[in-house]
């Protein structure tokens, strides 16, 4: 019998011990891999970490803490692609992307392809945000081995899930300065600006805008995502990152394994709020299925 | 494409035609740009880097003028190389954490990225090389690129495809799950640009010509590029090729190279500043954004000056003639033997100061409006001056239900004006620890700090300074090898984040240059201050600065005992 390896981070936000909770409710994993980044709120996290710990040692479930320091893509990188190897193919995964920053997301993805997993993936909406998030304001960074193909003499054009926020959107574009910007934003959200803060955004740049459902089917949204860029792919270097619904990277990475051409970039958040979420909406949790054991396309 | 005139953003995407319409090739020393030496362009976001370099470079300069190709001046062959493309932010070199692969993947794209714009701008030019040329050219480039070319027409674009074939291939390899990459292969600048660039002097055209490469936001090259750039800098030879590399940076330029040099302006290269933060309407600066108003609303066909366009506001005129004859009448009076000249530089420092302190503390803010006050509050960046005029502009065509736009009403000006400082305000206000990646929290809050300190400062100064009140530059005196390491490092991020400019000057000391500081102007409409500053720099003393950032009150201020010792001007 394969066994079974939950993946999380450990967050500072209240949505991440009531979401294990959740899953653990109904999952009993043979082992819980727990990613820690060292950066944020350290004193939330130690405590997390103690309540955690001590609820699976009551239920007697085997756990690793891994810590890493988020500035060093290179580390995070490779601690992922070690813990998705060590486990090995043919582990029944589950991965908990509420907490977990964007990088690691598509860190462990890029893992779990490499040892042709099929994993289920869980998010949970908080009841409600902060009056602010986080601040996207390290240099945007393209991924390891998902940078695409680019080459010197094409224009760029930006891919962006945005979330209502335009100013992080804003971040990517001063530093790409693309000549296109395919714009999607979530499907419901009122975007927090008006069609002059779109204008701003664009810089000159020709924008298209669209709105897509972030919770909905991976695969589905990915041929939504690919509808919208295919006709772009020869006369751009394209360029795709998500600072939307976190879900959103999920399709982005099948994105680009269906069109290895389009470059995933990704920016560190500098900053977060401490109280960057309140609550956990367990009526709204969405969870899919990923199947990286059948072929690409 | 965007009606606005005051469109601000992305040289490198307006068309060719408005970018030559657009570009004012005077008052700003780019005609350097021209020449066979490196030259440093250093400006931040905004300052018209790129379009400078783009106005330069080979495809525009053969737009420029309508005369037949073969007659075209090619002694000076600009290549435009823009470093802020997707392949530029790879970060392959980093995977293995080995300097040595790292330093060779690196220059490999970069010297790629070089030949593939030299061969799409020689496309530009490839009727004027005869059969024989094509020939010879052929011969020379087989060496380079190990490869049969044809010796006609498309020799160039069977170039690029060779190349974009070879950084597919690179890029290719880092896509695959393989643990490592063999890179014996990779290319250099020795190996490929400078024999490119010999190959193309070695044909009759362009015998005579001198290719400049212009590196565009070179300062999103990765280290390893950067070091390479700058040992590529202190090639002596200029005979063939120069470098042009602009950067949008403000921190001090790493004159390091990779072969553990360094490189040394006057010698290696020339450095041309495009932030030029000081201005008066008579500066450079002053008559640049004029002539940038003047040419983008004539490229409108709006046929009234800038100064029409932006009026100022006739109520803030009256007022501020009334201030300046009662300060003449005064200082006639005071001085009756004064010759015009005093009379003048008398009411120059103070009607406006008394503008502002004879204003009720209740009243509403006061207008601020006109190309001047614009031109100020630029803070001499031409973005800082083409946003809000943008806005401006974008708020009058919503209000004239249809009809052409010839001029901004004040009230407009006014709006936009605040609601930029306010923006302005909330910035620091929030954090700029939110924005700047090496700004810690503690830094953020001690800029905050320093900058309400300093605006208490400077309106107390314009309230009750007797001689001087309407300075609004810095220098820091009594500096110490403890206080600047406190102080610079502020200094430097409130710089980045463009809420500070700086630039060298004389000082009291004769012969010897400072650093002038002064904060964005865009600041002082929120606080009801003005944003026209006068000639002259208020000398705080370091130890002020550093209570002010440390406590956010300025040290005269809650402590007006002191005031004498604190200003040592």
């Amino acid at each position: 019998m394969n066994s079974k390896v939950l993946i999380t981070s450990l967050g500072w936000e209240p949505r991440f011990l009531l979401g294990m909770e959740d899953i653990l409710s109904n999952y009993k994993p043979d082992h819980v891999v727990i990613f820690k980044p060292s950066t944020f709120f350290l004193d939330v996290v130690e405590k997390n970490k103690a309540d955690l710990s001590s609820k699976l040692d009551s239920l007697g479930i085997h756990y690793t803490y891994y810590e890493f320091s988020s500035d060093n893509h290179v580390e995070v990188w490779n601690l992922a692609l070690n813990v998705s190897a060590k486990f090995g193919e043919g582990a029944d995964f589950v991965l908990d992307i509420t907490t977990m920053p964007r990088y690691l997301i598509l860190a462990c993805l890029h893992g779990l392809e490499n040892t042709k997993s099929k994993f289920k993936y869980i998010y949970y909406p908080p009841l409600s945000y902060g009056d602010w998030l986080s601040s996207d304001t390290g240099k945007p960074q393209m991924v390891f081995r998902h940078s695409g193909i680019a080459y010197p003499d094409l224009p760029t054009c930006l891919f962006l899930f945005s979330g209502f926020d335009l100013s992080r959107a804003q971040h990517f574009v001063d530093f790409f300065e693309p000549k296109k910007i395919i714009l999607v934003t979530q499907q419901g959200d009122q975007l927090d600006n008006t069609s002059r803060c779109v204008r701003q955004l664009s810089g000159g740049a020709e924008i298209k805008t669209e709105q897509l459902n972030a919770y909905s089917d991976p695969v589905e949204l990915k041929n939504q995502m690919h509808q919208l860029v295919k006709s772009d792919l020869e006369e751009y270097n394209v360029v795709a990152t998500s600072v939307g619904p976190r879900p959103s990277i999920i399709s982005l990475y099948l994105l680009n394994r269906e069109e290895p051409s389009i470059g995933l970039v990704h920016a560190n958040a500098h900053q977060y709020n401490k109280d960057y979420s309140f609550g956990i909406d367990v009526s709204r949790k969405f969870e899919s299925v990923i199947d990286f054991s059948v072929s690409r396309k | 494409m965007n009606n606005n005139p005051f469109d601000f953003d992305g040289a490198k995407n307006l068309p060719d035609r408005l970018l030559i319409d657009w570009f004012i090739d005077d008052h700003n020393y780019s005609r350097f740009l021209r020449s066979s030496r490196n030259v440093l362009l250093l400006g931040h976001r905004g300052c018209g880097k790129s379009m400078t370099l783009l106005y330069y470079s080979l495809p525009l300069e053969l737009k420029k003028l309508d005369t037949p190709l073969e007659q075209k001046d090619l002694s000076h062959f600009g290549i435009y190389v823009s470093c802020s493309t997707p392949l530029a932010r790879r970060v392959d070199h980093d995977f293995f954490e080995d300097d040595k692969f790292s330093k060779a993947i690196s220059e490999h794209y970069f010297v790629l990225s070089i030949a593939v714009c030299i061969a799409e701008h020689c496309e530009h030019i490839v009727d004027v090389f005869d059969a024989e040329s094509l020939e010879e050219l052929k011969e020379e480039l087989f060496y380079v690129f190990d490869d049969e070319l044809p010796a006609d027409s498309s020799i160039f674009k069977s170039i690029k495809r060779a190349l974009n074939k070879e950084l597919r291939r690179t890029q290719e390899q880092f896509l695959s799950f393989e643990s490592r990459t063999d890179f014996t292969f990779a290319r250099t600048f020795y190996t490929l640009i400078v024999p490119f660039l010999g190959a193309l002097r070695s044909v009759a055209a362009l015998r005579d010509t001198h290719f400049s490469l212009m590196i565009d936001d070179a300062q999103d090259l990765n280290e390893d590029q950067r070091l390479m750039l700058n040992s590529w800098l202190s090639y002596r030879d200029h005979s063939v090729f120069s470098f042009k590399v602009a950067l949008a940076t403000v921190v001090d330029f790493d004159r390091k190279t990779s072969t553990g040099g360094s490189i040394i302006e006057g010698h290696d290269y020339i450095t041309i500043n495009l932030e030029q933060p000081f201005q008066n309407e008579s500066s450079q600066f002053g008559m640049l954004a004029r002539s940038i108003i003047e040419k983008r609303l004539k490229n409108i066909g709006v046929d009234v000056s800038p100064d029409e366009f932006f009026e100022e506001s006739p109520e803030f005129k009256a007022e501020l003639a009334v201030c300046w004859q009662e300060v003449v009448d005064k200082y006639t009076l005071e001085h009756p033997d004064a010759e015009k000249k005093q009379i003048n530089d008398y009411a120059y420092k103070q009607a406006r100061a008394l503008y502002f302190r004879r204003r009720s503390p209740k009243a509403n803010r006061p207008t601020y409006s006109g190309l001047d006050t614009l031109i100020h509050l630029s803070s001499g960046v031409v973005r800082n001056l083409l946003l809000p005029c943008y806005w401006m502009y974008d708020d009058a065509v919503s209000k004239s239900a249809g009809a052409v736009v010839t001029k901004i009403p004040p009230a407009i000006q006014f709006d936009v004006i605040m609601k930029e400082s306010e923006k302005l305000w909330s910035r620091v206000r929030d954090g700029l620890d939110r924005e700047l990646d090496d700004c810690s929290k503690e830094q953020a809050q001690l800029i905050f700090n320093l900058v309400s300190a300093l605006g208490d400062y400077f309106r107390d100064r314009l309230f009750n300074h007797a001689s001087e009140p309407r300075i609004i530059t810095f220098t820091v005196s009594e500096r110490t090898t403890d206080s600047d390491s406190r102080l610079l490092p502020v200094l430097g991020l409130m710089r980045k984040a463009q809420i500070m400019y700086r630039r060298s000057g004389p000082s009291k000391d004769a012969g010897r240059q400072e650093d002038y500081y002064t904060l964005n102007r865009l600041f002082w409409p929120a606080r009801g201050l003005d944003p026209h500053g006068q000639h002259g720099r208020a000398s705080i003393k370091a130890s002020a600065l550093i209570t002010s950032m440390m406590t956010g009150k300025f040290p005269t201020v809650v402590e007006p005992g002191t005031q004498g010792g604190l200003f040592d001007e």
